[in-house]
Parts: C-alpha cells; sequence; structure tokens
C-alpha cells in the first residue's frame, strides 16, 4: 500500500495561501541562482513594476545567501563543500509580497541576533540609511560576509518592519525566522 | 603594455572588459557570487598593474543591474582603490556609474557611496 504522509494536505494549504514558491533543503549557490530565476519570472507575471520584482529577487538572493553562509545547519555536497539548510516560502497577498526564511542557528547566538533585528525594525528609513553606510565602512569579519548589511538593506528596501522569530530546536539550536514584506503599490 | 581582461558575464557576475590602450575598464551585469571578494581581486589585480604600469588616465564604466549586500563592500572596496589613483596621479580617472532610468535602488546605492568619496562619480541613466 501506497502512503503519502500530507502531500496533498501540504498542496493544498500551499495553493490556498497563495505561496509562489517554496523550498526546504540544501540552499547551493546554483540551486539559489536558478529559484531567483524561476521567481523572477513568476514575478513578472504577475506585476508590471521593475522595482516590486527588483526588490523580491534582491530579497530573495539575500535571504537563501543567508541560509547557504550561516545556516547553523550543514550538508557537505559531493565536492565535500558545506552548504547551510534552510527552508524559504515566497507567498502573494492582498497588496503584497511576502519573503520568509528559517533555518537553525545556535541557541547561544539568539540574544545577539534578536538585539540586532530589534534595533533594525525599530528604525526608520533614514535611520536605516545612516546605519546602512556607516556598517559598510567597517571591515569584513569572519561571521559575516557583508558585515550584516544584509538585514539593513532589506529592510531598506521594505515598506514594513522586518518580522522576526526565535523558538527552540533542541538542547544547542534555535529555529530563526525572518519575513520581508514588499508592497504591491499601485499597478501602472 | 599590460594584459587586458575580458571576463564573460554569467548569470551572478558581470562581464568585465578592458581596453588598456585606451585606459578603460567596463564592469556589467548582475553581481551576486558565492565569492564576491574572489572575483573582485581579478578586477583590483588588473588595475594595480594599469596604476604601477601604465600610469595613464583610466575611465571605469560601472553598469550594474543587481549587486548583493556582500558585493557592495566589494564594490566599495574598488571605489576607493580607483580613487587612491585619481589623487595619486593628479585626476586621471573618470567614473560613471550607469543606472536604469527607473531603478532607484541603483541609483541610491551608487549615490550613497559617493557621497562617502572625495572624488566624482557620473550617473548616467539608460532606458
Amino acid at each position: 500500500m501506497m502512503s503519502f504522509p500530507d502531500l496533498y494536505q501540504q498542496y493544498r494549504q500551499m495553493t490556498d495561501h497563495h505561496i509562489l514558491m517554496s523550498f526546504k533543503g540544501v540552499f547551493a549557490q546554483p540551486a539559489i541562482v536558478e529559484m531567483a530565476s524561476a521567481l523572477r519570472g513568476k514575478v513578472a507575471s504577475r506585476t508590471n513594476q521593475t522595482m516590486v520584482m527588483k526588490r523580491i529577487f534582491a530579497i530573495f538572493v539575500e535571504l537563501s545567501q543567508n541560509i547557504l553562509f550561516y545556516s547553523a545547519e550543514k550538508e557537505k555536497d559531493e565536492d565535500g563543500k558545506e552548504n547551510g539548510v534552510g527552508i524559504l516560502i515566497v507567498s502573494e497577498m492582498d497588496d503584497r509580497y511576502c519573503v520568509s526564511s528559517g533555518n537553525l542557528m545556535y541557541t547561544s547566538s539568539v540574544e545577539r541576533m534578536r538585539t540586532k533585528c530589534e534595533t533594525v525594525s525599530s528604525m526608520n528609513k533614514d535611520e536605516l540609511k545612516v546605519y546602512y553606510n556607516e556598517q559598510r565602512k567597517l571591515p569584513r569579519n569572519s561571521e559575516s560576509k557583508g558585515a550584516g548589511l544584509g538585514l539593513i538593506d532589506m529592510a531598506r528596501k521594505s515598506e514594513y518592519p522586518i518580522e522576526f522569530g526565535f523558538t527552540p530546536f533542541n538542547d544547542e539550536f534555535s529555529f530563526y525566522m525572518l519575513s520581508v514584506y514588499i508592497s504591491k503599490g499601485q499597478e501602472k | 603594455m599590460i594584459y587586458n581582461m575580458m571576463l564573460e558575464r554569467t548569470k551572478t557576475t558581470p562581464g568585465v572588459t578592458t581596453h588598456v590602450e585606451d585606459g578603460i575598464l567596463e564592469i556589467e551585469g548582475e553581481l551576486y557570487p558565492e565569492d564576491a571578494v574572489g572575483f573582485f581581486a581579478q578586477i583590483s589585480d588588473w588595475l594595480s598593474a594599469f596604476m604601477a604600469e601604465e600610469k595613464r588616465f583610466l575611465t571605469v564604466h560601472i553598469r550594474l543591474t543587481y549587486f548583493n549586500t556582500s558585493a557592495s563592500k566589494c564594490v566599495m572596496d574598488l571605489f576607493d582603490q580607483i580613487q587612491s589613483y585619481h589623487y595619486a596621479s593628479g585626476g586621471a580617472v573618470e567614473t560613471y556609474w550607469h543606472y536604469q532610468e527607473d531603478d532607484e535602488d541603483i541609483l541610491e546605492q551608487g549615490k550613497e557611496m559617493s557621497d562617502g568619496m572625495d572624488m566624482k562619480i557620473f550617473f548616467l541613466p539608460y532606458t
């Protein structure tokens, strides 16, 4: 007897929630590039606004590469290269698009990350601009390839505050969730 | 004369072309490779060679349609290098930042980088 664990239920739910794209697994760069390209096509068929398209693309790439580089859950590919594991979902709402990512991180780093997210989500556009340009001048460090610019950049591209959350996964890890919204704006 | 550089454009790295005899460096495309630093090292090496051996007027054209935040630091580093030549050589550099007419994000990114520099950058829209 065949068994399909929740498969139809998941499909139905994702359809009902207007999920444009979802992926759970290894975020290797070639996969990110292909998904980003497919997403661009999908969004292009829904809007004629260049900036909406470009910003969704940018946020998708930034969140995907965050998982690739910083997820605490790693898998080795055939060549022994480590890539991060996580989940990413792009969905369409009435007035906006939502890009959400989730991945494991060490629980010991949660408070530092939470503070960073709170700082960014509390800032207005002008404050974000100043903060971004300050951070960009800082030297790279081993923890971050972009000196932590990604979060600030995404907040700047969005008309809404970033949303974030952390939930315990096991003794060592927590699950870190981040959502970034892009307004549909006015169709031309 | 030093070597010319020619990098084919890929989905995640821009095409890079140089014309040593005319002192031109062109960068055009999208930029979100896994290793932006490694990619830019090639450009930086060419620039260093040009600055050390050619010592002539240099025109830089940058026409990027998207770059990720990691790459944005690399672009800043590139500007730092260009700017150091600009002043060391008494102003023998012109830098052009090309942006798609309605792409406010790319224009803004360029302006903000330019704000932090003494060297002037020219902004040119295209359709």
